[in-house]
């Protein structure tokens, strides 16, 4: 405890201001960051479209054959981004954020 | 301690009314109006709150060491310790309460009051509820240590320690911007002025005073 008479509020101030302006730097930092690099959820999230395939549904072709295969895959999500945009109302667990900002 | 409290109420009340004043401008003028605001304070908040009680542990401990004898005064680096220490708390809760308004990751009261129920990361998430129940646990016992007990009260507060690398590896490993090489300095900050002044109350010992005793003539 401080001595009698002396609590040393000034550096008790002092020292809280720090912190105050240490997290006040830090929101105009991550802000910024967010907003020039773009890690933001936002702009990863962003989906590139994937172009419209053929069906092969009725068309007589066996699976397998060598018109299959050279047809591109299917759409496959290529990010978590993606996962999150094509079903945004059945996924119940999140996408960790970590993540996506990291590859963006 | 009251006066402390209310002060820390008042200077919280001042800070949601000035957030909820101009947050919204200001977050528009740095261009990052995007949505996110609650998530971009949350984690400003919890780096913040990681760099103060960094230094509320190292102040501590080279307080304790008594290595700044005669430099400055134990009772002054008390008062920058708890300062510090009440601030950690204040940014931490700050840091929580601001992931109850994001939208994305979906946390809600119980999810970051009980230490892994969320569904967010939840084995770091957790790490980070525990974290903070020990750094809150360790500061307040500060002012019942009498009742408690002055050997219960230090074991207590050495968990702060443990509590701290708590948050470095909750920090490190959930934060979206470790890598980033200014996120990565506070981080090695923080771990290497705690480890210093750790370092420093193992080792220093501190000169004994040597007794001027009167002589008999």
């Amino acid at each position: 405890m401080a001595k009698k008479g002396k609590n040393f509020a000034a550096d008790k101030v002092i020292a809280a201001s720090l912190a105050g302006a240490a997290f006040g730097a830090m929101v105009i930092a991550i802000a910024r960051q967010g907003a020039e690099a773009g890690m933001t959820p936002s702009a990863a999230d962003t989906v590139t479209a994937a172009p419209a395939l053929p069906s092969i549904v009725g068309s007589g072709t066996a699976p397998g054959s060598t018109a299959d295969a050279t047809q591109a895959p299917a759409a496959v999500p290529t990010s978590t981004g993606q996962q999150r945009s094509v079903a945004p109302t059945t996924q119940t667990a999140p996408v960790p954020r970590a993540r996506r900002s990291r590859a963006s | 301690m009251t006066r402390v409290v209310a002060l820390a109420f008042a200077l919280g009340a001042a800070g949601m009314a000035a957030g909820w004043l101009i947050g919204r401008p200001l977050a528009e003028a740095l261009g990052g109006a995007d949505g996110h605001e609650a998530w971009y304070v949350s984690r400003a908040a919890g780096l913040a709150a990681y760099l103060a009680l960094a230094g509320s542990l190292a102040v501590g401990a080279a307080m304790s060491s008594a290595i700044g004898d005669g430099i400055v005064s134990r009772a002054r680096l008390l008062a920058i310790h708890q300062s510090l220490g009440l601030s950690g708390l204040a940014l931490a809760v700050a840091h929580v309460l601001a992931l109850l308004f994001d939208g994305y990751t979906d946390f809600d009261l119980a999810s970051v009051a009980v230490p892994f129920a969320a569904s967010y990361e939840r084995l770091l998430s957790g790490l980070g509820t525990l974290t903070f129940y020990l750094f809150l646990v360790a500061t307040s016992t500060f002012w019942v240590r009498r009742q408690i007990g002055m050997r219960l009260w230090r074991l207590i507060h050495l968990t702060s320690i443990a509590a701290f690398g708590g948050a470095f590896v909750h920090g490190v490993l959930i934060g979206s911007d470790t890598m980033a090489s200014w996120v990565q300095g506070v981080y090695l900050a923080g771990a290497a002025a705690v480890a210093g002044a750790l370092a420093v109350r193992l080792t220093y010992r501190r000169p004994r005073r040597t007794a001027t005793v009167p002589v008999r003539g």
